[in-house]
């Protein structure tokens, strides 16, 4: 093994542990910028997110367990849906493939830390303070309740004159935020610190996910942001921009949520689909099958997924024409899909299985995602949508993609990486209730939705009437929806559990040939001690003594008592530089606060308090760009 | 800084993409009978800014070169430029003899303008912090990472003049109704 060789001269461990320590106390603890620390706090978050989302939907599920129940109540239950879904897509499920990407990726691709280690915390901090900030909603009386979508004009001012709806815009562009600032991070980590020798086609298919999905954040979520400025100019003071009465459109915000929207959906399951073909080897014992053209579809799929968001809106009066094109984008995504999914079938069936719980949620990926694919060309076509538009057929087919393409597969890769996060192993056995209890528990909730949707059940409404046959179908849903919640609940016990008293698991417990096991569980500050050279796409596999190609002679120029991480060049990945990080800094910290302050102000209409975050935030700025920026050691 | 200017860019086509999405779905452009804006006095105030990235430009030349009067020089008067295109912008916006609470038309118009604002008001706070370290002492001609990233978001802001003038001012003449 070339990798994991600390015994260069010039590398003092004891100066690493040293330039790369976090000061003790609260304060040390709050100015940590490592790029494991943020990580993992982005993964602890977002998982509470997604049990409260969890919650929610059990919450929902209740409510409609009968006919005419009154659990709920109408608007308990419109506030129930819209913070569901808002919080899984805005607070679990991006933040969580951020978080993975930000503590994985580094150590993947043999580097140091990321590129902007200060950027990372602050993105940290918005996102934390942002789902404060939306969750603040609930102690105010005025919850959003627009859905996960807010269309105006119901979210505009005349509907909504309450902050309800400002909650929602402000904390959920905070996220927006967060997550362009995390891709900012992740594009230019992945392209210029790859370890040497980690050329293009050397790049683990979860890292080419992450760059894939990151340019993609780049480009889909700046739409939202201007849209969602847009409507709380008109909520705020009194522009037109989505008013029909003084030549707006509210059709407009559809275009802008949903250029955003459907893009987001291959945001999240790009990573996902690249987790599993990541984790795929470690349990077939061999390699992904036809690794170039899994990498060419999840390209093509962040391509073709920005001309597919008008199928969101085919019951929206658009132009024949421009639906005809939409089909046709919406249909010629399922070949790059189809792709992904026959490598990772093919590479199961060549491989020799080990079934530890991870496996099972790579072949349960590949069922649920199959089911949710299949419906959702069923959905691509124009004629067939307008039958099941808006009714329970729709919520079956993106639970299924959803669920099917970003759930599973983050549930196994938490289940893959706890050891590499704690140095512990999960429970087999409790891991495989759990993976039984959600999977069998989440097709019980969904499948029938399917045909809740084909008897013209609408979806977002809080109750129905009975003898219209929905009667069965509800139970079993809701009955199923308390089978995942137990699967929820012993997947946490798992973890909570293991977490500190679990059997301690060594340096790489599943013999996987990923960089990242060739550090130690959990890996030190600064990961490694002397940089790694790759010479394949498995360089744990790699047979002893194999040469590393590249120049790794600039490697031994890393000094100990600084943060250092090497700059390698795009394509071939050679080593050009040494560039010094800054350390630790509350000034992240600080500027989060004072952007909360600011769009506080907005909220409550203080223009005073408005001046004072606007001063905050820029001094804030000027203080963290003040106290230095990378230097370059050529 | 490249790609954080991408995703700004991407928000600036939103907007727009708002102006002419609105301006199709309206038969009648500008709304109310306001009269299509005066060309004349934005068109000077375009040029001014297109000139400033000469001055900008020899910037990063001279402190490339090591030359650290030239820079502080040149820094200044790509400033000068920038105060006097925002004053009259501040002009522009006192003349319009309208408010943005009108209709979607005086939103947008007053929304995109003040986009372009607030981009060549932050392209002269790093102009201004560049010229405080240039006078400090900071850059030299092979360490001047600052001098090219305020160069980059000035261009930006100058790239973002161009497209809000072709919007905003040549944008309505597409309008079917005005042949």
């Amino acid at each position: 093994m070339t990798t994991t060789e600390d015994t260069r001269p010039s590398v003092q461990t004891a100066d690493l542990d040293r330039a790369w320590a976090t000061p003790p106390g609260f304060i040390g603890w709050l100015s940590n910028v490592n790029h494991k620390a943020i990580g993992f706090r982005f993964i602890v978050t977002a998982f509470i997110f997604l049990l409260i989302g969890g919650l929610q939907a059990a919450l929902i599920r209740t409510q409609l367990i009968g006919p005419e129940q009154g659990f709920l109540g109408p608007d308990a239950y419109n506030q129930a849906f819209t913070l569901h879904g808002t919080t899984m897509m805005f607070l679990f499920a991006v933040p969580m493939i951020e978080g993975l990407a930000m503590y994985l990726v580094p150590m993947m691709i043999g580097s140091r830390d990321l590129p902007f280690p200060r950027l990372n915390a602050f993105g940290y901090w918005l996102y934390l303070f942002g789902g404060i900030f939306l969750y603040w909603s609930l102690f105010t009386g005025s919850v959003p309740d627009g859905g996960w979508f807010n269309y105006p004009p119901l979210s505009g001012p005349q509907f909504r004159p309450d902050t309800s709806i400002d909650f929602w815009l402000l904390g959920v562009t905070m996220t927006e935020i967060v997550g362009i600032v995390g891709a900012l991070e992740l594009v230019v980590c992945i392209a210029r610190h790859r370890a040497p020798g980690m050329s293009l086609n050397r790049i683990p298919v979860f890292v080419w996910g992450v760059l894939v999905t990151s340019l993609m954040i780049l480009f889909a979520f700046p739409p939202l942001v201007a849209g969602g400025l847009l409507l709380e100019l008109d909520r705020k003071i009194g522009t037109h921009f989505y008013n029909p009465m003084a030549g707006g459109d509210p059709i407009l915000w559809q275009h802008l949520f949903w250029i955003f929207g459907h893009p987001e959906v291959y945001i999240m399951l790009i990573p996902a689909v690249g987790m599993l073909a990541t984790m795929v080897p470690a349990f077939t014992r061999r390699g992904i099958v036809g690794y170039p053209l899994v990498v060419v579809s999840l390209v093509a799929i962040g391509f073709i997924s920005f001309g597919l968001w008008v199928h969101h809106m085919f019951a929206a009066g658009l132009p024949a024409l421009a639906m005809a094109f939409f089909t046709a984008a919406s249909m010629a995504i399922a070949i790059p899909s189809g792709v992904q999914v026959f490598a990772l079938i093919a590479t199961l069936w060549r491989g020799k299985l080990v079934w530890s719980t991870p496996l099972l949620y790579i072949v349960g990926f590949v069922l649920v995602f199959v089911l949710g694919g299949i419906t959702g060309v069923m959905v691509a076509s124009v004629a067939f949508d307008w039958q099941v538009h808006d009714t329970f057929f729709v919520v079956a087919h993106f639970h299924y993609v959803l669920i099917g393409g970003v759930v599973l597969p983050i549930l196994g890769g938490l289940h893959y990486w706890f050891p590499k996060m704690t140095g512990r192993m999960l429970d087999e056995r409790l891991g495989k209730i759990a993976f039984w209890l959600i999977f069998g528990g989440m097709n019980l909730t969904f499948f029938p939705q399917h045909i809740l949707g084909f008897l013209g059940m609408p979806r977002r409404v809080y109750t129905f009437q009975s003898g219209l046959g929905w009667d069965f179908y509800n139970l079993v849903s809701t009955l199923g929806t308390y089978v995942t919640v137990a699967g929820f609940l012993v997947y946490t016990a798992n973890m909570a559990i293991n977490w500190s008293r679990g059997r301690p698991a060594g340096d790489n417990p599943w013999d996987a040939p990923g960089l990242e096991w060739a550090t130690s569980s959990p890996a030190p500050a600064y990961n490694f001690a002397a940089g790694p050279t790759v010479s394949s796409l498995y360089p744990l596999w790699e047979p002893e003594g194999a040469a590393p190609r590249g120049q790794p002679g600039l490697l031994d120029e890393l000094q100990g008592h600084r943060r250092e991480i090497v700059g390698t060049t795009v394509l071939d990945a050679e080593a050009i530089e040494i560039l010094e990080l800054p350390g630790n800094s509350l000034w992240p910290l600080i500027a989060a606060l004072a952007i909360v302050l600011f769009l506080f102000a907005v909220m409550i209409d203080s223009i005073v308090l408005g001046g004072i975050g606007l001063g905050a935030i820029v001094g804030s700025l000027a203080c963290w760009l003040w106290t230095g920026s990378e230097r370059t050691h050529e | 800084m490249l790609l954080g200017l991408s995703a700004v860019a991407t928000l600036l086509a939103s907007l727009v993409f708002a102006y002419f999405m609105l301006m199709f779905h309206n038969s009648e452009w500008p709304l109310d009978g306001i009269r299509r804006p005066a060309v004349g006095t934005p068109a000077i105030g375009l040029a001014l800014l297109v000139a400033s990235t000469v001055p900008v430009l020899l910037a990063g030349r001279a402190i490339g070169a090591g030359r650290q009067r030239e820079l502080r020089l040149w820094l200044a008067t790509a400033a000068v430029l920038g105060v006097v295109i925002l004053g009259m912008q501040a002009r522009g916006y006192a003349g319009l003899g309208f408010a943005h609470d009108v209709n979607a038309y005086t939103s947008l118009f007053v929304t995109l303008s003040a986009f372009h604002t607030i981009n060549l008001v932050i392209a002269l706070i790093l102009n201004f912090a560049t010229q405080a370290r240039a006078w400090l002492g900071h850059f030299s001609a092979e360490y001047h990472e600052g001098v090219r990233l305020a160069a980059l978001f000035w261009y930006w802001a100058v790239v973002c003049g161009i497209v809000l003038f072709a919007t905003l001012f040549l944008g309505p003449l597409l309008d079917p109704a005005v042949q």
